[in-house]
């Protein structure tokens, strides 16, 4: 692990490579090698996938299969035309003239891989020099992914440092906090307001706080909804901040949701056969028994309470519940299907979490929901069954705009 | 089916053979037939039991009789009898949160429940015979008639509180000056004494003892009961900084301190076997008395693990015979030989990405804990 005096002479270099190294390439140039990574690590054969693949199921604790759906995921939007779309969008005529800071310190947490690789991939085509912190909780898929693009690009690669520390490790921290121009950090609320308070006066900070997702599904919407949301909560074990934690179901007839809940069961079932859901901690699945456990025993004395669950195994869990409160779900697939009633009055205790959410819904209603949905304090609102799939474009919330990291002309 | 009279004769007898008699056997015949009776009597339970596919003709051992969750006891009224008739009420400790329900445990008679506490409480933390005054840190059972721990309070000082018994939580609040008197007094008499609460007034009156720069040396032969968790009540501590505590004002060494672990929903409480067994390994596990047993359960499949694993801790209490005999808990265990080690409760699972799971979004306790 690295001391507080290591911090300034690797910023040091960092900085110089950055002069020498990445304000001399062209945009155009970064896309074509960050594209030729991407494309790489979507083969099958590929080392780093390979390595990826072996590795994450021990430290990220996500299953072989579904680390594979991780990389396709993120690699897939990583294409020369998505990277090139992004520059224009987001940096258009500023493009090659404007540059972000020399150097931007990123503090990454969690084991979801994708916001850290696609923040420091954001760092390069602002040609900016990235000195990030590895989460605790996934420390090997940005190394991996920063080996591979040495492979490729080690000019580009040598321009990103990644190290581990302590979390709170004061003097570490505040020794990159100095040295950094911008900081980029993700992390659960408390953390970020920790790491801001932290900040030296002035330092300028973009926090990614963690967040609560749900699904809507609205009458008579087409296509098959539940194999849709079984995708969408099961994808990252619902670890993700775009994963649902509730379906609200409108309801033609008072079954309607308790019959969705039934489907989704099956569908829950299909995905995992596929894409079985990692280990969990004692702590996790004993989070899971509880919420089983006491739906178990209320559905068996409650009409209005029902619950499906994987056999001999916690893989998954569908509860329906006719109350229409918000449900927080202890997560690692576990969901509640409700039906939609009051949803501005039951979703207010939530509110301030809230950012992703799944619609599954007539085209004709679209609009309408679309307006309800962002009224509640939806960020972003998809179609059932892609809200793990946020375009590269998408950035509110989960990744800095490149507007955002360079600097500013001073006024 | 046997009558909830003949089954409580039976558990009786079980109970008056003593701490040292096990007989695998006998215990599995009664349990069965508590099951059964139960199932016939308990409606509520019997439908978890249906829905679980568990019927007494089917079950073999009590290792397989469902075991109810706690937050149950807030559905459902878990009673294999009319609650009107019930001789006395525990209700689990509510929470600032007004929607959290409480747990009640309705017991048909107190004879069992007394009847279950005596000869355990004695054996683990009288073994020596001593009557020392019970100093309780928690209110009387006057005060606070739904709490079991108050209700057990009154019940050993009533059978061994000869010497007297003081109550020093009044209206909510410690008297920690009067503790403080009765404790001088006790010195000057050279009296040994027993202290009894829970953990967090204990935490409540170290703090107090700190701030008024009050030290005690208690008498030789005294000791503590402590149980229960912190629950945000005071600030949290490790079990070895907490045990610190009673030497440092006290002069109570940690092996003079007994932890019980008990709760609302059980008749029966666990304690450490340090006073017991004072010449055994530092690992002291704590036992289930010959009318119950625990199992660790892996909570993913709801098997037993194996020795020397964790898992949630599940009950099997015969002492529960007029409402649930299984219970299943939400603290987690570690499995050692015969006997148990309380890690804590297992809350606080936390997201490992960037969602928010349940726990850390209900971050105040859920109340159900022991009152």
């Amino acid at each position: 692990m690295i001391t507080a005096e290591q911090i300034h002479p690797l910023c040091h270099e960092l900085i110089e490579r950055r002069k020498h190294l990445l304000l001399a390439r062209r945009t155009d140039e970064i896309v074509r090698a960050l594209a030729e990574v991407a494309r790489r690590w979507l083969e099958p054969s590929n080392p780093w996938r390979q390595r990826a693949i072996e590795g994450m199921p021990k430290v990220a604790g996500f299953s072989p299969q579904m680390v594979e759906r991780i990389i396709d995921l993120l690699f897939r939007e990583l294409t020369g035309a998505k990277l090139a779309g992004l520059v224009d969008s987001e940096l258009g005529k500023w493009k090659d003239k404007q540059t972000g800071p020399p150097l931007i310190g990123q503090v990454f947490s969690g084991n979801i891989p994708n916001p850290a690789v696609v923040s420091i991939v954001c760092a390069l085509l602002v040609k900016s020099a990235s000195f990030c912190k590895a989460s605790s909780r996934d420390p090997l898929f940005p190394s991996l992914f920063l080996a591979s693009l040495h492979e490729l690009d080690p000019d580009l690669a040598g321009c990103v440092q990644l190290q581990r520390w302590k979390g709170g490790a004061r003097d570490v921290e505040e020794a990159l906090f100095r040295e950094a121009n911008l900081i980029v950090a993700f992390g659960d609320d408390s953390s970020l307001h920790a790491l801001r308070k932290s900040l030296p006066t002035g330092k300028r900070f973009l926090g990614f706080g963690h967040k609560i997702g749900f699904a809507v599904v609205v009458r008579d919407a087409p296509g098959d909804i539940a194999a849709a949301a079984a995708e969408d909560v099961s994808l990252y074990d619902q670890q993700g901040c775009l994963s649902p934690h509730l379906i609200y179901v409108e309801e033609d007839e008072p079954r309607t949701a308790r019959a969705f809940a039934g489907r989704l069961a099956d569908a829950m079932e299909q995905f995992a056969r596929r894409v079985p859901r990692g280990k969990l901690s004692l702590e996790e699945s004993a989070a899971v028994a509880r919420v089983r456990d006491a739906y178990e025993f209320r559905a068996a004395n409650d009409p209005r309470v029902g619950i499906w669950t994987s056999r001999d195994s916690d893989a998954w869990t569908v509860i329906y519940e006719d109350e229409p409160m918000f449900a927080t779900s202890p997560l690692n697939r576990v969901v509640f299907v409700k039906p939609l009633r009051d949803l501005e009055a039951s979703v207010a205790h939530v509110r301030s979490y809230l950012h992703n959410v799944g619609l599954a819904c007539p085209a004709s209603r679209w609009t309408e929901w679309e307006t309800r949905l962002r009224g509640l304090g939806a960020v972003r609102v998809c179609p059932l069954g892609e809200m793990q799939k946020p375009p590269l474009s998408v950035s509110e919330g989960i990744r800095p705009r490149l507007s955002d990291l360079i600097s500013l002309p001073l006024l | 089916m046997k009558t909830g009279e003949q089954l409580d004769t039976e558990i009786l007898a079980l109970i008056g053979h003593g701490l040292d008699r096990r007989d695998e056997g006998q215990f599995n015949r009664l349990a069965l037939d508590v099951f059964e009776y139960q199932f016939a009597k308990n409606d509520p339970y019997r439908r978890f039991c249906q829905r679980r596919g568990a019927e007494p003709a089917r079950v073999a051992s009590w290792r397989e009789v469902p075991a109810v969750p706690t937050t149950a006891f807030k559905d459902a009224a878990l009673a294999c009898f009319p609650v009107e008739n019930a001789a006395v009420v525990f209700e689990t400790s509510g929470t600032s949160r007004a929607k959290a329900k409480r747990g009640r445990h309705y017991l048909k008679t107190t004879e069992l429940y007394r009847a279950s506490i005596i000869p355990n409480f004695a054996a683990h933390l009288l073994p020596d015979g001593a009557k020392p005054p019970m100093l309780m840190l928690t209110p009387s059972p006057e005060e606070a008639p739904t709490s079991s721990l108050s209700y057990m309070m009154g019940v050993v000082s009533e059978e061994f509180g000869a010497r007297g018994r003081h109550y020093f939580i009044e209206g909510g609040k410690l008297d920690a000056v009067r503790l403080c008197d009765v404790l001088r007094m006790a010195e000057g008499f050279d009296q040994a004494v027993m202290l009894l609460g829970t953990a967090f007034a204990f935490v409540h009156f170290f703090e107090w003892c700190e701030k008024n720069r009050q030290f005690f040396h208690l008498p030789k032969g005294s000791r503590a009961m402590e149980t229960g968790g912190f629950k945000g009540r005071s600030r949290e501590l490790s079990k070895e900084d907490f045990y610190e505590l009673f030497d440092e004002f006290l002069l109570l060494p940690a092996d003079r301190v007994v932890n019980e672990y008990g709760m609302t929903e059980l008749s029966v409480q666990f304690y450490d076997a340090k006073l017991r067994n004072p010449k055994s390994e530092i690992s002291n596990p704590k036992c289930a008395p010959p009318w119950c047993r625990v199992m660790i359960v892996d909570p993913a499949t709801g098997r037993e693990v194996a020795e020397g694993e964790r898992g949630l801790i599940r009950v099997c209490d015969l002492t529960n015979r007029s409402s649930v005999m299984a219970v299943q808990t939400e603290d987690i265990g570690l499995r050692i030989g015969d006997g148990f080690e309380v890690i804590g409760r297992a809350t606080g699972a936390e997201a490992r990405g960037c969602s928010i799971a349940a726990d850390e979004f209900l971050a105040a306790n859920d109340g159900d804990g022991r009152k």
